[in-house]
This record gives C-alpha cells, sequence and structure tokens, in this order.
C-alpha cells in the first residue's frame, strides 16, 4: 500500500492512506498514513460494525485536511478488542 | 536480531521461506513528497484505491500465485457487484461486508450526507502481495496515477487488507 501511495505522491496527488502495521509503513514512508490496529481483512472493523467502519474513514479524512509534514503517521487509536484474531495474525497463525 | 522489526520482519522471513526466497522490503529513506489537500472535504473529489483483491465478477480475478499480481482493476464507482481474491487475507468477511476492505458504499453513503463532495467516477483496486515491486512501481502504479489525475481527484484514499 505505501509503494503506490509514494507513486500517487511523486505524480502530484493528495493521498491519505490506513495503516495496520506501523513498522512496515515506517520503511515505505508515504506522505501521510494513518494506524488502526485492527486485524487483515477488517482494516476498517468488523463485519456489520457501520460505527466504527464510519469513525475510521471521517478520522483518516480528517487527517487529510491537516497540515502533516511528509512521512507522518497518526495513530487514530482504533484497537481491535474483540477477539485475538490480529494478535494469531501478526503471529502467523490465522489468516 | 533481525534486519526488521516486529511484523516485518516476521513478514520478511515469513515469505522467503514458505513463499518467495527472494522476497525483501522495498524501503526508502525519505518519506514522498506530501500535496495538501487544497479544499474542504465537503467539496473534494475522492478516489478509492485498496489493494483488498476487489473486482467485478466480470473481470479477471487476481493472480494468488507465488509470484503475486501487480495488476489492478478499475471499478465503476455506483458498483455493487464485488468479488475478491487475495491471498493475504480471509476473503469470506469482505464477501459479507465489502465496506471492511473496500469503504465503496460507505463513501457514497458520506457524499450522499455531504461529507464529501463526491466520488470520483471510478475506483481502483490491487491485490496486495506484490513481491516483485518493480511492474508496479514502473507500469501499473504510474498507469493508475495518470487515471487519477484525469479523472480530476482533489484526494485518493488508499485502504490496506
Amino acid at each position: 500500500m505505501g509503494l503506490l501511495q509514494r507513486i500517487l505522491d511523486q505524480h502530484g496527488l493528495a493521498t491519505v492512506s490506513l495503516t495496520q502495521i506501523r513498522e512496515i509503513t515506517e520503511l515505505v514512508k508515504p506522505s501521510l498514513a494513518c494506524l488502526v490496529e485492527h486485524p487483515f481483512g477488517l482494516t476498517l472493523g468488523a463485519v456489520g460494525d457501520e460505527a466504527t467502519h464510519r469513525a475510521v474513514l471521517r478520522a483518516c479524512l480528517a487527517e487529510a485536511t491537516r497540515p502533516h509534514p511528509a512521512g507522518t503517521i497518526v495513530d487514530l487509536g482504533f484497537r481491535w478488542e474483540r477477539d485475538d484474531l490480529r494478535a494469531r495474525q501478526l503471529r502467523k497463525q490465522a489468516h | 536480531m533481525g534486519r526488521y522489526r516486529g511484523f516485518a520482519q516476521v513478514e520478511y522471513e515469513f515469505v522467503r521461506r514458505r513463499v518467495y526466497a527472494p522476497f525483501d522490503w522495498t524501503t526508502f529513506e525519505e518519506p514522498s513528497p506530501r500535496r495538501g489537500l487544497e479544499r474542504p472535504l465537503e467539496r473534494s473529489r475522492i478516489a478509492l484505491v485498496a489493494t483488498a483483491g476487489a473486482h467485478l465478477p466480470g473481470q479477471p480475478a487476481f493472480d494468488l500465485g507465488k509470484g503475486g499480481d501487480s495488476s489492478y482493476r478499475e471499478l465503476p464507482a455506483d458498483t455493487d457487484e464485488l468479488r475478491f481474491s487475495h491471498v493475504g487475507y480471509d476473503t469470506r468477511r469482505a464477501d459479507e461486508d465489502p465496506d471492511v476492505v473496500f469503504p465503496l458504499s460507505l463513501l457514497r453513503r458520506l457524499a450522499a450526507e455531504g461529507e464529501i463532495g463526491e466520488l470520483a467516477p471510478r475506483a481502483f483496486s490491487f491485490m496486495g502481495y506484490i513481491p516483485e515491486t518493480e511492474p508496479l512501481l514502473h507500469q501499473t502504479g504510474p498507469e493508475v496515477a495518470g487515471k487519477l489525475l484525469a479523472d480530476a481527484v482533489d484526494l485518493v484514499l488508499l485502504v490496506p487488507s
């Protein structure tokens, strides 16, 4: 995701991204990324949880309006507390 | 002590050992330049670009082989006919609720409610497993950038999966 964002940045487009893994985004350094610590495949939140989907999207889009320096990663504060899916994914024990 | 921190090291080791031996992260010392949003969100045209492996029923699915897939699909912004093919996550969740990784429907609702100006006429979809990045960096990525510029988008929202 960060690589693609860098290409769009280089073409002069305004961009903002979500990221689930800070340390990978730090390697790629796109212009502006927003961290949500949700599982892979559930980037905006759980299936059917529209309130969280909206909250993530609104928070991310709001950061695009702020004067962050290039390379900023904003922690939006979303954490996954429903189960251990994300923790198992990070150990490569779940898909 | 690994080369990378946290999950970056876990994924690096996993892909090299189990999927694609030559894999390494493409890294950069400097951030890419940031262009700020030039008008309020409620007057902005926003494009969705995501790596969830979304495609239309009539489009080819993404290649789920070990070499990855750097191609992309164009999807009209008003479509509800989404399919998902991706090696990196369980696509059954996205089949049930596409907004979890491809929030086209949610962006349409935000536009209808006036929170954003409008959706760009097309969204772009990649499949996020791309271990060989040269085709993305030099062909498909620049192609999509050109199409987003042609669509006169004010902001590109990128969503990983």
